[in-house]
């Protein structure tokens, strides 16, 4: 049988070609992505600019952020740290103040351990190494951080009317599956489903809708560069590969959309087979 | 609030599908690749077929009568109905092994035939029938299973040598159900055969990973078909369990399972992705 290819649709957003099969699902709409300087809030932010959206690129990393976002069409980068509900409300304040209402919130932001510890997955899991900084940082960016932008992006999301919007927070299937990860990030990132049920079922009522998603390991994002450890994560999925930002990025942008605005206090998987 | 209210609009990428337009949103993401789609006659299974058909696949509508399959999609480019009894194995093999002759392989399969209850046992005017267990007999039992279970699996077990002759793959959608998953008292025929189509969802999908096939799973809550209940009353406390209370439209249900079918959800296998207003999170 001749395997006849579909239809791919380029778009190029700044120094990056994004695939989107055609789709404009978010023309004139408002998005703010959250952790948007690298990885899959990259990815994010870059298919909500392809399809449409004028998006909001923020991250803490005001450096990488310039570099990635400056002079791309429709993306404002905008610096902030999470942790920071000050900073958090001034930030969705600008929002307000140039745009109105937004459309789409992507929680992505969040960090594996304390950076003394590790740097690019949970380090060592024994409880007694786990200070009370350590424990306080990753919550505190991957759960708290994740409220006070919910908190402030709702009077906003409300404004655009009956219509409503949608929320994605991103969970991790290390909320899903048993591992022996350090305790931090699995409780905050099992945390967010809670906080994602919570608000989607307050929410639900004004069309507004908030799912989770659950990836696993994810090339670029939050993964050390070695191909052997790589290799025993990926071996616990029936499709054994490490999946690229970009295709996460597909299934988070699904969920903002209308194609999915029947979805809601879901925790949606993409992990491969890892967690059914 | 209006429980039939959100049906989208098609406006931004419309495309006319036998007569009625087809929300795309400009996604193309089905040229010439090969569905087929069970239930193929009406509802979901329906408006799979537009968006299958408006995408630019080329599609098999499978539904048990030729005559309505005729009528529905007889002129229509694209599309081809083929008659079949999912609860039969014998008729199942042989619509495959027609499209296996056609076209040589297949890339995705929706299974939505399916039924609530034995046509015997629901109610003509409100469309539902008793849970009571003394009321099940062996007979409606075996027609519910027979068909949404045993039916789901024979067509998975013929359409996945067609899967496999792709050579890049494929996709299968299931429909299982929110009643799989809501302690709600249904006769219990349905949600044991919706809960059982996830159990082989999962097995399925685990052991086909391996030649790039995706098994993922639907489970609706109350959705625009003939299927859902004309009583007021019992509609209502459905949709009272949802924080978004409307019914599901059809379309939308489509456009779910579409996205699985697509490349845009190819690392996702085994999943089931519950599209219900929030009534089970």
């Amino acid at each position: 049988m001749s395997d006849t290819p579909s239809q791919h649709t380029t778009v190029m957003v700044g120094q990056t070609p994004v695939e989107t099969w055609g789709a404009r699902r978010f023309e004139g709409r408002v998005a703010l992505v959250t952790g948007a300087a690298r990885g899959i809030g990259q990815a994010v932010a870059e298919r909500l600019v392809a399809e449409g959206a004028t998006v909001y690129a923020t991250d803490l990393r005001e450096e990488l952020l310039h570099e990635t976002w400056d002079g791309v069409e429709r993306a404002i980068p905008l610096a902030f740290d999470v942790r920071d509900s000050a900073a958090v409300d001034a930030a969705f304040e600008r929002v307000r103040a140039e745009q109105g209402r937004l459309h789409v919130l992507v929680c992505n932001a969040g960090v594996p351990d304390h950076p003394k510890r590790a740097k690019d997955f949970p380090g060592d899991p024994e409880p007694a190494t786990i200070d009370d900084e350590t424990w306080d940082f990753v919550l505190d960016i991957n759960l708290s951080g994740t409220f006070y932008c919910i908190r402030a992006a709702v009077p906003l999301i409300r404004a655009v009317g009956p219509a409503g919007g949608a929320i994605v927070n991103l969970s991790s299937v290390a909320a899903l599956h048993p591992s022996p990860l350090a305790a931090p990030y699995p409780s905050s990132k099992a945390g967010l489903i809670g906080m994602t049920h919570a608000f989607a079922a307050l929410l639900g009522p004004e069309n507004i809708r908030v799912n989770a998603i659950a990836p696993a390991a994810t090339d670029g994002a939050m993964m050390p560069d070695d191909k052997a450890y790589l290799a025993t994560l990926t071996a616990k999925q029936p499709i054994d590969r490490l999946v690229p930002p970009s295709e996460m990025a597909a299934n988070i942008v699904y969920l903002c959309s209308d194609e999915a605005q029947f979805m809601t206090g879901q925790t949606v998987s993409v992990s491969g087979g890892m967690v059914m | 609030m209006d429980k039939y209210a959100n049906e989208i609009q098609p406006v931004v990428g419309p495309v006319e599908v036998a007569g009625e337009l087809v929300e795309t949103w400009g996604f193309r993401r089905f040229e010439g690749r090969v569905a087929a789609v069970t239930g193929a006659a009406s509802g979901m299974g329906e408006a799979v077929v537009r968006r299958f058909l408006a995408e630019g696949a080329i599609v098999y509508a499978l539904d048990l009568s030729q005559d309505k399959l005729d009528r529905m999609w007889g002129e229509v480019p694209g599309v081809t109905g083929i008659a079949v009894d999912v609860a039969d194995s014998a008729s199942v093999n042989a619509a495959f092994e027609r499209i296996r002759a056609e076209q040589g392989g297949l890339h995705s399969l929706v299974t939505a035939a399916g039924v609530s209850d034995s046509p015997r046992r629901l109610d003509p005017e409100g469309g539902h029938s008793s849970a009571d267990l003394s009321t099940i007999d062996d007979e409606s039992w075996d027609f519910v299973i027979g068909i949404n279970l045993t039916g789901t699996f024979y067509c998975i077990r013929a359409a996945m040598p067609l899967i496999q002759a792709t050579g890049a793959g494929g996709a299968i959608v299931t429909i299982s159900s929110v009643g799989a998953f809501a302690p709600y008292p249904l006769p219990a025929a349905y949600p044991a055969s919706k809960a059982g189509v996830t159990g082989m969802t999962r097995a399925i999908a685990a052991l086909v990973a391996r030649d790039n096939i995706r098994v993922n799973s639907v489970a609706p809550a109350a959705t625009r078909t003939a299927m859902l209940p004309t009583d007021e009353e019992l509609l209502d406390s459905l949709l009272a369990l949802q924080p978004i209370p409307r019914a599901i439209p059809a379309s939308e249900m489509a456009a779910s399972i579409v996205y699985l079918c697509s490349d845009e959800a190819q690392f996702m296998t085994g999943q089931t992705v519950h599209i219900n207003g929030g009534m089970v999170m």
